[in-house]
């Protein structure tokens, strides 16, 4: 068990160290660990007075080290310094900071400092998660005998990283390059049609890269953590299947919805409800606590105001979501809203509506104010809302087929299990997407070919 | 508690039923499978590869054709007088190539010029010869066409220009050209061309080791994995794969600086390897304008950009140390110190966005838009005033004005 704490922290050591070979780099990152760490150990002592003092210098130093645009950039330190994965780390320290206070926290007594640092520095969730909770990867990591690794685990793992592999270097690759490419035709583009056309390809294309980036990234690290003997925690599941934008969430950065619902929307919900008890404005204080949570959530993701109004067009997509449910609960009755919610048609405007909104707050997330406002000009109002009629239909139309022939396949049985989900299925699937991935690695790194004579 | 809530049991109920997808723990890998899923996976990259590796070919077929060519022992090869041949690449269209009586990519005859006629010989290498574009579409043909009807005479065109050909190519071939009597010689320099022997022996130093020519026949396969190299390259999925990803401008200009010294005449300073190449460059067009000079026939140099420099040149933000207009500067100061002729064709391209579209994503030839392109530039400057048979053609502008 020691060994496999030791040759973890070697490996997460290891990857830190690409990024910078300058120690002095380091010094913010470790002082915010050991911050970490000792405010753990005050918790854990039972100095719970300590704890929001504690909170707000852990909140403050992660503000000030990530470079928030609202702090004057004259307070903010000069030299350079490493602060990959800081926003996951703070999360990870806040979970044990914040558990290790609660009165029957099952939080181990003993974290032990490399333990401490195993868990928040772990190099395959460094980077951009999942998050998982300490007792989760203790469960493994600590455990007197490893999870097993053999040929069943082993060649899903493989399975995984290949899968990963296909979607972060070449459908998230290809789909940028669409997206450039757009960008740089669009002003180019001669007649209303095309410029709608490219724009709307520009707008609805970045989901869907962003998906195959993120999602691909996190099936890698599930794999590689797989290698070694630790179980990661899932971060998506088929979000754009949603229905609506509070199952989008609870199916998008599972691990981010979950950590805040836990950390941030239950403990308002609690205070809120403390605060004014009446039953009949519960529903309501919900969809307060939601927009709070979600617009930490826009927050979190960056440090200028673009991403302060993408928690706002997140806050509202999930609070108005709750609140229609609210509302059509009341007006047409619980039984009559849940069968329209197993109409199809419904359910194709409800997954091309919550595809939009996502495509649309993504906008605050890729751009700027400067990008979006002369988008917005060069296309103009009645282009714009043709580009959103068109984003809502043509995300319908292709949600509801791809879901219909996702079915159609996995109606296909071999020895009493989905045909698709089948070892033999796998293995084709995953060797085609080995050798595309491969060739298209080895096709961007290597220069195009010089002017040949072939013909004449 | 943290660990029971509601999102807790999401991760819980979410990883059950990815496992449900694994195989059952239970299961045994039998013998059988043991043996069947690798050889499954090699059947699957055989197939793939076979299917697309055929699919591709039957949609982006691709004919070489040799017919015309004949083998010359100093030369490398020349074209067979009075032939026709056709040809594809996988990016263009069919094209038909004739040959006149001298081996020349011309219509007219190489014989006696006839009365009234300017004649344009047109040295150079695949570029002159316009090569994957047809003869109607070719640079040279669209220029005299336009100059035909603003200088009321007839243009010949004799192309002398050869596929793979050198700068010491050209320098040989001077006295061919005005053994045809042209009134104006037109010498096509792609950077390309200068990876080859630039200098001609009788300028070079005996001392100094002459340049490989790129073009050289591809030798024989030596071995496995130089047979199987060679095989990929000549992949048609490969090329396709490489058509569509290099239609990405940014990609295509990223991939193509990784080029070291091919692509160092995009970058600034000029490193002493190019700077040797402009400088061979520079006395071998001296020897050139020189005998032309001496002839009295006018020398026209024209630049053609690579399809990298022509992206860069319609982009708005080179990477650094990149300057797109470096080679065309060179090459003019190059015509200016020996009193050539320069038609500038990085101005135009550099005012045409996505100019790298004027080119195959691939071959790096121009296709027809692309010689649209060079046939207006060279019409343009035949008409400035500086080429005395061309002195009283009206400028196009003033032309359109007609009535």
């Amino acid at each position: 068990m020691a060994w496999r704490q030791f040759v973890l922290l070697a490996a997460s050591i290891g990857f830190l160290a690409f990024f910078s070979h300058r120690p002095a780099a380091f010094v913010p990152l470790a002082a915010f660990l050991l911050f970490g760490f000792l405010s753990l150990r005050l918790m854990q002592a039972g100095a719970t007075r300590l704890f929001v003092p504690l909170l707000i210098v852990a909140i403050v130093s992660f503000i000030w080290l990530k470079k928030y645009a609202f702090i004057p950039s004259s307070l903010f330190l000069h030299a350079t310094y490493v602060s990959l994965g800081l926003s996951y780390i703070f999360f990870r320290v806040l979970h044990l900071v914040i558990d290790a206070r609660a009165p029957h926290s099952t939080l181990s007594p003993k974290i032990s400092f490399v333990s401490y640092l195993n868990y928040t520095l772990n190099f395959t969730t460094l980077v951009s998660g999942p998050i998982q909770r300490y007792n989760h990867f203790a469960s493994m990591q600590l455990a007197p005998e490893p999870l097993p690794l053999d040929i069943f685990s082993a060649a899903p793992a493989l399975e995984r990283i290949i899968v990963g592999f296909f979607k972060v270097n070449v459908l998230s690759l290809f789909m940028l390059m669409i997206q450039t490419s757009c960008l740089n035709s669009l002003t180019a583009a001669p007649t209303i049609n095309e410029r709608v056309f490219t724009a709307v390809t520009i707008v609805a294309i970045y989901p869907l890269y962003i998906y195959c980036n993120f999602s691909g990234y996190i099936d890698i690290v599930i794999g590689v953590a797989r290698f070694l003997r630790l179980q990661l925690p899932e971060n998506f599941n088929r979000p754009f299947s949603s229905q609506n934008y509070l199952v989008f969430w609870s199916r998008w950065h599972i691990t981010l919805s979950s950590w805040l619902q836990t950390y941030v929307f239950f403990p308002l919900m609690l205070k809120s409800i403390r605060r004014w008890p009446s039953s009949a404005l519960q529903p309501y204080l919900n969809i307060f606590a939601l927009f709070v949570t979600f617009l930490l959530v826009g927050v979190w993701h960056g440090q200028t105001s673009a991403f302060v109004f993408f928690g706002v067009l997140l806050g509202l997509g999930v609070s108005a979501t709750k609140l229609y449910q609210v509302l059509m609960a009341k007006c047409i009755g619980p039984e009559r809203y849940a069968a329209l919610g197993r109409s199809s048609l419904y359910n194709t405007a409800a997954r091309g509506l919550t595809y939009s909104w996502g495509a649309l707050t993504l906008l605050w997330f890729w751009s700027n104010w400067t990008q979006l406002a002369s988008l917005a000009r060069f296309l103009g109002s009645r282009q714009i809302a043709l580009l959103w009629i068109a984003i809502f239909l043509g995300s319908s139309l292709t949600l509801a087929l791809w879901e219909a022939g996702r079915e159609w396949l996995l109606s296909f049985q071999f020895e009493n299990q989905p045909a698709l989900s089948s070892r033999y299925v796998r293995t084709v699937w995953a060797t085609v997407l080995l050798v595309i991935s491969i060739a298209t690695i080895a096709l961007l790194n290597a220069p195009p070919p010089d002017i040949v004579y072939k013909t004449f | 508690m943290v660990t029971t809530s509601a999102s807790g049991r999401v991760i819980e109920r979410l990883e059950r039923a990815i496992a449900e997808l694994s195989l059952p723990k239970t299961a045994r890998l039998s013998k059988r499978d043991l043996l069947l899923l690798p050889l499954l996976s090699l059947l699957t990259v055989l197939v793939l590869l076979g299917v697309s590796e055929a699919v591709t070919r039957l949609l982006w077929p691709t004919e070489y054709s040799q017919a015309c060519i004949v083998p010359d022992p100093l030369e490398g090869y020349r074209f067979k007088p009075n032939c026709s041949a056709r040809g594809k690449i996988a990016e263009g269209s069919w094209i038909t190539y004739h040959y006149n009586e001298c081996g020349y990519r011309s219509e007219g005859s190489c014989g006696a010029k006839p009365p009234g006629t300017i004649r344009i010989a047109i040295l150079g290498s695949s570029m002159s010869q316009a090569l994957h574009v047809s003869y109607d579409d070719a640079f040279f043909s669209r220029a005299a066409a336009s100059l035909t009807r603003f200088c009321a005479r007839r243009i010949d065109v004799q192309n002398l220009g050869v596929p793979g050909s050198s700068p010491a190519y050209a320098d040989r071939h001077v006295q061919e050209a005005l053994a045809l009597n042209p009134d104006v010689v037109l010498y096509l320099v792609v950077p390309y061309d200068l990876n080859q022997q630039v200098l001609p022996k009788g300028l070079a130093d005996p001392a100094a080791p002459v340049l490989a020519a790129s073009s050289a026949p591809m030798q024989p396969a030596a071995s496995t994995l130089n047979r199987l190299e060679h095989l990929v390259i000549q992949s048609r999925t490969l090329l396709v794969a490489q058509h569509f990803v290099f239609e990405n401008t940014e990609t295509y200009i990223r991939a193509y600086l990784m080029y070291g010294d091919k692509a160092d005449y995009l970058r600034q300073p000029f490193t002493p390897a190019w700077q040797r190449r402009f400088a061979d460059l520079d006395l071998t067009i001296g020897d050139i304008a020189d005998r032309l000079h001496h002839a009295g026939v006018p020398l026209v140099i024209l630049a053609v950009p690579s399809r990298a420099e022509a992206a860069l040149l319609s982009s708005s933000q080179p990477p650094a140390h990149v300057d797109p207009f470096a080679f065309g500067r060179a090459i003019q100061a190059i015509a200016s110190r020996h009193g050539a002729g320069y038609v500038d064709l990085m101005g135009p391209i550099s005012r045409i966005p996505n100019a790298e579209n004027l080119f195959y994503p691939v071959d790096g030839h121009v296709t027809p838009e692309g010689h649209k392109v060079i046939a207006q530039a060279l019409a343009q400057k035949l008409q400035d005033g500086s080429v005395p048979a061309f002195s009283h053609c009206a400028p196009p502008q003033s032309a359109e004005r007609r009535p």
